[in-house]
């Protein structure tokens, strides 16, 4: 009994390598394939999107805790490091870094604040703090820029984090892509990961077993906010121009919200499952029909999501588990 | 001595839910907490467990004074109860159920699911660690409450109502194994609807009504005690019996 049982554990082990080594191998060739700008950048909205809705769903896929208002916190990465290059010069590498840590301690506020509530009424407060980053940023005018936006500087240089062609953005994407969904398979393998679970599935029972449910949820929100931010900087450094309604909107942390449930939440491929079936459905359809049938390829959007959301509502990720036996092993 | 409450009372509005509760419990007690319903039975292990406070009275666990301390500490001191209505993780499996207690005092994951597989073998849920714990029955789904307390490696499990519910085949099974919980030497505090079972398990057992307690001793004592009667059947029933 024992020893076949080790014996399965460590062929699991090896085809989970084996898998993931292949999927990292293909992500990496696949790009130098793609001579076309339009697919190039479709694969790194993909990157940008998908690393993003990974970390929201740190906080809400794992611990249950559904927040609208991570796009304060993308928006927080994106103007920190841009404004920090703008006045000070300093390289969007380090200005990352401060704006993840910024959106860190404005996330251990929020949560602070917020952790009181459940549910809707957790969701609802999140909506209205994101809401009022994004008030923030339209009429902090002096700060901000307001509406108009910021330009970012076109020298392409690594050291500025900048690029004349868009390959290195793939690969700095795709490293971000991963990055975020080895954080999350690591939290989800973790003390933390399993605390989360525990506060998501039932709070009272979490408490009696020692689960120190405030601190675990802290943490994760900490966790969430700070890559959260880090892709808004990629975002920025890519798009080379922000503005409101670009990286602080409220749809943005709808739609993260979308592709990590259609995918599956409390994942740690779901989100990014989600993102890749998704933005490649609003690129196209938009570039086929945006100017056409204006407003269709959001209909159209609309019946794949209710279709995706009534036969698969544990989402994608969940889903192909359940029907390809070998997925399960992983 | 392992644990002792004085003077303990809890007020919900106007109403005293408990009222002056005093108990100690040493280590190795078996002592079950019966009591009609409504008598404050839940109420008093809420309080205990740091689920309700209580501004009058205080509560000592182990010469620590607990009683303004929050659940999840108390559990790490050592001190862990479960509930009456079962409260299991539905989405993940048995197992992860069970970890989730064990890494209370477990350094690593291995650890907690070595701890995790010997306490489920020990409730008799092993063959089912790999279900989903929402689909489990009523009867399993009170084992997992009971595994999951003890993972924690608690010194004193407070269990609440563990055989309510339950079907004849269901409840031999359960009594089984609370018996081999008793013969394990652990400490306990269990509350009990059912008299004859909690009569033959316990040393001890208290009884409250009203949120008094009325009266406490051994079975046998309480089994023969005048006010114990007539909180359960009423006065007319002693006025019968002369």
């Amino acid at each position: 009994m024992r020893p076949s049982t080790k014996e399965s554990i460590s062929k699991g082990t090896n085809l989970r390598f084996i898998l993931i080594g292949m999927a990292i191998l293909l992500l990496g060739v696949f790009p130098l394939l793609i001579r076309n700008d339009f697919y190039l950048d479709g694969l790194i909205l993909i990157f940008i999107w998908g690393a993003f809705a990974g970390a929201w769903n740190i906080l809400a896929g794992y611990g249950g805790m559904m927040s609208l208002g991570h796009n304060a916190f993308f928006g927080i990465g994106a103007y920190t490091s841009t404004l920090l290059l703008l006045h000070f010069g300093l390289t969007p590498w380090i200005g990352m870094l401060v704006g993840g840590l910024l959106a860190s301690c404005v996330g251990l506020v929020l949560g602070v604040v917020c952790f009181r509530l459940r549910s809707h009424y957790f969701a609802l407060a999140t909506l209205a703090f994101g809401e009022v980053g994004s008030i923030l940023a339209v009429n902090w005018r002096s700060l901000t820029g307001g509406s108009e936006g910021l330009a970012l500087p076109i020298q392409p240089s690594v050291v500025l984090f900048s690029f004349s062609s868009k390959l290195p953005y793939v690969y700095t994407g795709l490293f971000f892509f991963l990055v975020v969904i080895a954080v999350s398979y690591a939290v989800e393998h973790s003390r933390l990961g399993y605390y989360l679970t525990a506060f998501r599935e039932n709070e009272d029972a979490a408490r009696a077993l020692g689960v120190r449910t405030g601190r675990v949820r802290l943490m994760a929100m900490a966790l969430s906010s700070f890559l959260s931010a880090i892709i808004g900087t990629f975002y920025a450094q890519y798009v080379v121009f922000i503005d409101p309604t670009s990286v602080i909107r409220i749809q943005i942390s709808v739609q993260v919200a979308l592709f990590a449930i259609v995918g599956g939440i409390g994942t740690a491929l779901g989100p990014a499952i989600g993102a890749l079936i998704f933005v490649p459905i609003t690129i196209l359809l938009r570039a086929k029909m945006g100017t056409s049938l204006p407003g269709l390829h959001m209909i159209i959007y609309g019946i794949i999501l209710v279709l995706v959301l009534l036969y698969m509502p544990q989402g994608v990720a969940t889903k192909l588990r359940e029907r390809i036996p070998i997925l399960r092993r992983i | 001595m392992l644990l002792e409450v004085c003077n303990i009372s809890k007020w919900f509005g106007g109403n005293a839910v408990l009222n002056d509760i005093s108990l100690t419990i040493h280590r190795g007690d078996v002592v079950g907490l019966i009591g009609p319903n409504g008598a404050g039975k839940t109420t008093l292990f809420h309080v205990i467990s740091g689920f309700y406070r209580t501004k009058t009275g205080s509560i000592k666990f182990d010469n620590t004074n607990i009683s303004r301390l929050n659940p999840e500490t108390i559990c790490a001191l050592g001190l862990c109860r479960t509930f009456q209505i079962t409260k299991p993780f539905g989405n993940i499996p048995v197992i992860k159920n069970v970890m989730i207690g064990a890494l209370n005092r477990a350094k690593s994951l291995k650890g907690a699911r070595r701890k995790a597989e010997e306490v489920l073998e020990f409730v008799g849920l092993h063959d089912k660690k790999d279900l989903l714990a929402r689909n489990l029955t009523i009867a399993d789904r009170k084992r997992l409450e009971i595994a999951r307390g003890l993972a924690t490696s608690p010194r004193l499990l407070l269990l609440d109502e563990a055989m309510a519910g339950l079907n004849p085949a269901e409840l031999q099974e359960m009594i089984k194994l609370i018996r081999n919980l008793v013969d394990s030497g652990i400490t306990l505090f269990i509350i009990e609807h059912i008299m004859g079972v909690i009569m033959k398990l316990s040393h001890r057992v208290m009884v409250l009504n009203h949120g008094e307690k009325i009266a406490e001793g051994e079975p046998s004592q309480i089994a023969a005690d005048r006010e114990v009667i007539k909180a359960y059947l009423g006065e007319e029933y002693l006025i019968a019996q002369g």
